[in-house]
């Protein structure tokens, strides 16, 4: 035990002198949460400002006499309203960003509104501009519904008419649910992301960095069983992947904690879902599976000759890693006893069930157990493949 | 670990295969899957003594250490250090083993203090006996002034001097030293002689592999010589020199070698 405290404490400094292991394991996930949701905030604070802000230019071409949709146009508070002659000059304007849109009311538009008919509207606009389809589709159902309701009541009839069915819609989930269901596919997906993540880096420099740097042999030369050696650099490797993982969620709780602008409610029960029962269980989770990723890089690294070797083999791992979790994401997709025997699946279903609230604590013992079966089988064959000379000194 | 043993290291009909896998067997058009790498290879090395590998590149020079060393295992025959089997008590073999190579890397995120240290840990040195033999080491070697620096930072003589260091820090009865000067400048080189010689003079034993002749024949007491993984010559290095054949001892080297293809 004691070589194994003395292989993992010498490690654990090495890797923490390695800057790139360093801005990979503790750096990136630290920042990440708070820059995101900075940046999120930022930019959804000035988009939504620089719309409230601006006024639609639009054109208007009014081949009718004067009638009451011109009037309202006209008098719209969201609207700059310039009055042209010429569809050609409206189209060249609309296009060369003079004018974000433009209006034209054919003729006999109040005659056929005046005898119930559909009056004739053509609205020009570039599809380019996200927005201005929409904004003007709201301002002229605002009046087609000023219209039908004069229409209506003009038969003598009740508003109600055009609503056959009056539907109401009620939600029996909680706020905690909804946004479990939401965010619960979402944050063990990039838990498990930085548990990779942080674990790759100190795998690929203890394991296959020993051996570019020649000091494999050395280290093979002392006292210290094969054993002794894989159980302290794993436990180095693990440790990282947990530690990454870990001040992901401090990232995230401080971004919560910290970001203005945030709905009450979102920031409530992100703050109750990141209870110190919910991090202790979802590092139970992540611990298992950790080693279990340990288990697959290991003796990848192993067999690998040079850090980049290295590097190109566990790389595309990544993708292996982000598949499974994004199944999680998936709706429809349910903890149920299979699933819970997925590795990584069963991580991404299972805190997705915790977080909602909902879930049964058969699913997720079936979960952790067999994580830590998989972490287990992994280890051992870790054992078998670091006794194997051919792939240690290939 | 007992040092009254006449036979420090004992090499008995050692073989080693190794497995080759479909590419290199057509890289080395080999119509077999394995390689013998050593075949019956025997010899023995003394306390006080340096005994000395010699062959050409390739000639299992560096297997054989590696054996005596635990880092790999024989195929067949048997070899003991100090009187333990490396199949089945490595781990006492290897604590009475210091081993050096010239290529040996060293941690360049640790300061020479923090290695040597961490290699004593290893070996299991107690803390006083620890600490007397860093002192003792460093100052024989002019380590203090870099004790504390990054050995990244460090000239190839500073780390060639924290290898030293390392491989001495347990005080071993063996030294494995395989190709030591490969790669060093003369300097560099010069305090790997000069600690070989040491060792003989504190009555370890020394084993070393070489393909020069020269650095053979300024250190070695007993001499064999390797080719294609079998023993070509084993006796002491006065011996050989009375055996010669020919003008000087690297023409008596190729001969040797030469004359059994």
């Amino acid at each position: 035990m004691n070589n194994i405290i003395t292989i993992a404490s010498k490690e654990f400094l090495d890797t923490l002198r390695d800057r790139r292991t360093l801005i990979m394991m503790v750096v990136v996930p630290i920042l990440i949460f708070p820059l995101i949701f900075s940046l999120v905030n930022r930019i959804q604070t000035s988009v939504l400002q620089k719309e409230q802000q601006r006024l639609l230019a639009t054109g208007l071409i009014n081949n009718d006499s004067e009638n009451d949709l011109a009037v309202f146009l006209k008098n719209h508070p969201d609207l700059n309203l310039v009055p042209l002659y010429d569809v050609a000059e409206l189209e060249q304007l609309i296009r060369n960003d003079s004018l974000q849109a433009g209006v034209v009311i054919e003729q006999g538009f109040a005659e056929n509104i005046g005898n119930l008919k559909s009056g004739q509207v053509k609205v020009l606009f570039s599809a380019t501009k996200f927005t201005v389809r929409d904004r003007i589709s709201r301002i002229l159902n605002g009046y087609t519904s000023d219209v039908l309701k004069e229409r209506i009541l003009a038969q003598g009839l009740d508003e109600s008419f055009t609503t056959p069915v009056q539907t109401e819609y009620v939600n029996v989930a909680t706020d905690q649910e909804v946004i479990g269901k939401m965010a619960g596919g979402f944050l063990p997906y990039l838990f498990v992301i930085f548990c990779f993540m942080g674990a790759m880096y100190p795998a690929i420099d203890l394991f296959t960095g020993e051996k570019e740097r020649k000091t494999l042999e050395t280290l093979l030369t002392s006292p210290v069983s094969r054993f002794e050696i894989l159980v302290g650099k794993m436990a180095v490797v693990v440790s990282s992947g947990i530690l990454s993982a870990s001040l992901a969620i401090l990232g995230l709780f401080v971004a919560v904690q910290t970001s203005a602008g945030m709905p009450d409610v979102f920031t409530g029960i992100i703050t109750q879902m990141l209870s110190l029962s919910f991090v202790l269980l979802l590092l139970v989770m992540l611990l298992p599976l950790t080693i279990f990723f340990a288990g697959i890089m290991v003796p990848l690294t192993i067999y690998a000759k040079s850090f980049k070797e290295a590097q190109s083999i566990l790389s595309p791992m990544t993708f292996l890693v982000i598949f499974p979790a994004v199944i999680g994401l998936l709706p429809g997709i349910e903890l149920t006893t299979t699933t819970a025997l997925i590795p990584i699946v069963n991580i991404s279903l299972a805190t997705k069930e915790m977080l909602a609230g909902t879930i049964q604590l058969p699913l997720l013992l079936i979960t952790i157990f067999s994580l830590i079966a998989y972490a287990t089988i992994s280890v051992l064959f870790c054992v078998k493949w670091f006794g194997k000379e051919t792939h240690v000194l290939r | 670990m007992p040092s009254n043993f006449t036979t420090m290291i004992q090499v008995n009909q050692l073989s080693k295969d190794f497995s080759l896998s479909k590419k290199q067997m057509a890289e080395t058009g080999s119509s077999s899957a394995s390689l013998r790498v050593l075949d019956n290879v025997s010899f023995e090395c003394k306390p006080g003594r340096i005994f000395s590998l010699l062959g050409p590149n390739g000639a299992g020079k560096t297997t054989a250490l590696r054996i005596i060393s635990t880092i790999l295992a024989p195929s067949s025959g048997s070899v003991k250090v100090g009187g333990y089997d490396v199949v089945n008590e490595g781990s006492k073999v290897r604590s009475s083993i210091g081993f050096l190579t010239g290529s040996t890397g060293l941690y360049e995120r640790l300061t020479p203090e923090e290695l040597i240290a961490y290699f004593a840990k290893l070996h299991g040195v107690e803390k006083q006996a620890f600490l007397k033999k860093k002192d003792e080491l460093f100052t024989l070697l002019g380590m203090h002034d870099f004790a504390k620096k990054r050995i990244g930072k460090l000239s190839t003589g500073m780390k060639q001097k924290v290898s030293i260091a390392r491989t001495m820090i347990h005080d071993p009865e063996v030294i494995v030293f395989d190709e030591p000067t490969a790669g060093l400048d003369v300097i560099a080189a010069k305090n790997i002689i000069e600690l070989i010689r040491s060792c003989k003079d504190s009555n370890k034993t020394v084993i070393f592999s070489s393909h020069i002749m020269s650095e053979v024949d300024l250190l070695c007491d007993d001499l064999a010589i390797i080719h294609t993984g079998r023993i070509l010559f084993n006796d002491t290095m006065l011996n050989f020199r009375k055996e010669m054949k020919t003008d000087n001892l690297t023409e008596e080297f190729i001969r040797v070698v030469t004359s059994s293809n």
